[in-house]
């Protein structure tokens, strides 16, 4: 009972996730991503709307972007990625909500009505925000041999490859995991963030054939086993000083 | 011309030599600043807004990827779903085609059954008539008998009278 409380408390801790999907470079996606757009705000299937985003902007790069700023729910379309970041509330509630209702809709629809192909990767970033450590000031500390003792803002990162298990034995397939660890101290908060990737190598044809819902829950498991079992000592902080 | 190579598919069960998995597992160990690359880039990363430069890095060639072909499963119901008119068509003409092949049968039956039923009938109607002829031959020995019976009557009158 005192694990699964703590379990909750972390992922109480989780302000953002982030899901992106990388495919092979397409040009075409810049024509037709008004239609994409027109399809997300007012198509009866999706599960978006004009109340979940409100604001279009479209950038330099003709990168579609929508957005609400009450929120700061974002989904962005390019010629590589469609980036979809939501605010999390309710973790379990929230996650189950991007399994059931938003990657079902852009792997049957989207991905299929507009043609979207060749599937790279897959990400996603749980964003966690914790109280200040001086735990990463020491690292600075030792690194810098005493010379920077207190920086202001700190920033760390570093990332971690890892076997998909099917790729371990057959012929062909050359799949992989790459996590990234970011961590920033900035005032007087510690964010957190921890992006979970799955390289397709080759590329998946269709999207369904790559099983982002088992992506996703890969992911959550790599969160609540792996990452959380020693950010939660950062955590625990949070309860002390909360 | 260099051979596309295509990602197996769950049905594929070749497995993976020595040397393959040495360099699967040599691959995961190698850094690579591509292991660096973000689901979403941090606002602070985005700083160059110069789109005359090209960064070589990001340069990657085209129609040169290795890929997975779509499954089975996928193909065919994106198939049906992309060709729905034919399919639909192609149904119903399954379905008369089935009709007649099953009806074409059943009226084969029936004509059998007619045939086993007409012979049966031709078998009843034999049968009807020998019983015909017995039945007349019984009304024959019936009236021999009866004309016996009559001159027996006469003859046992005459014997009563005589007597």
């Amino acid at each position: 009972m005192a694990i699964y409380s703590k379990e909750k408390l972390m992922l109480n801790t989780i302000t953002s996730i982030t899901i992106g999907i990388r495919y092979a470079r397409s040009f075409r996606i810049l024509d037709v991503s008004g239609e994409i757009v027109d399809d997300i705000l007012y198509s009866s299937d999706s599960p978006f709307g004009v109340k979940f985003f409100p604001k279009i902007t479209e950038d330099i790069n003709r990168e579609r972007i929508l957005y609400n700023p009450e929120t700061k729910n974002i989904l962005r379309i390019n010629t590589d990625d469609l980036i979809l970041r939501i605010k999390i509330q309710d973790f379990e509630r929230d996650f189950k909500k991007i399994i059931d209702d938003f990657i079902p809709y852009f792997k049957d629809e989207i991905f299929q009505t507009y043609k979207i192909h060749n599937v790279r990767r897959f990400g996603v970033i749980y964003s966690h925000s914790l109280p200040i450590t001086k735990d990463l000031n020491s690292i600075i500390s030792e690194f810098s041999k005493q010379n920077v003792k207190e920086p202001n803002n700190t920033r760390l990162y570093f990332s971690q490859k890892s076997s998909v298990p099917e790729a371990q034995f057959r012929k062909g397939l050359n799949d992989y995991f790459n996590t990234i660890y970011t961590f920033t101290q900035i005032e007087d908060e510690l964010l957190a963030d921890l992006d979970f990737q799955r390289y397709f190598e080759p590329n998946v044809e269709d999207i369904r054939d790559s099983e982002p819902e088992q992506f996703l829950e890969d992911s959550k498991k790599f969160l609540t086993e792996k990452f959380h079992s020693w950010l939660k000592n950062y955590g625990e902080k949070t309860n002390k000083t909360n | 011309m260099e051979k596309k190579q295509t990602r197996p598919t769950k049905y594929d069960h070749a497995g993976k030599s020595n040397r393959e998995k040495e360099a699967y597992s040599r691959f995961l160990g190698r850094s690579d600043k591509f292991d660096f690359d973000k689901t979403l880039k941090d606002e602070s990363d985005i700083v160059d807004t110069d789109t005359s430069k090209v960064d070589i890095d990001e340069e990657e060639e085209v129609g040169k990827e290795n890929l997975r072909p779509k499954s089975l499963k996928y193909k065919t119901s994106d198939f049906f779903k992309n060709n729905l008119a034919m399919s639909i068509l192609s149904g119903v003409i399954l379905l008369l085609f089935g009709l007649w092949v099953s009806s074409n049968r059943e009226l084969g039956e029936i004509q059998s059954d007619l045939k086993f039923l007409s012979r049966d009938i031709q078998n009843i109607q034999t049968k009807y008539d020998n019983n015909a002829n017995v039945g007349n031959d019984l009304n024959l020995f019936k009236v021999e008998v009866k004309k016996d019976l009559e001159s027996i009557q006469d003859r046992v009158k005459k014997i009563e009278e005589k007597l």
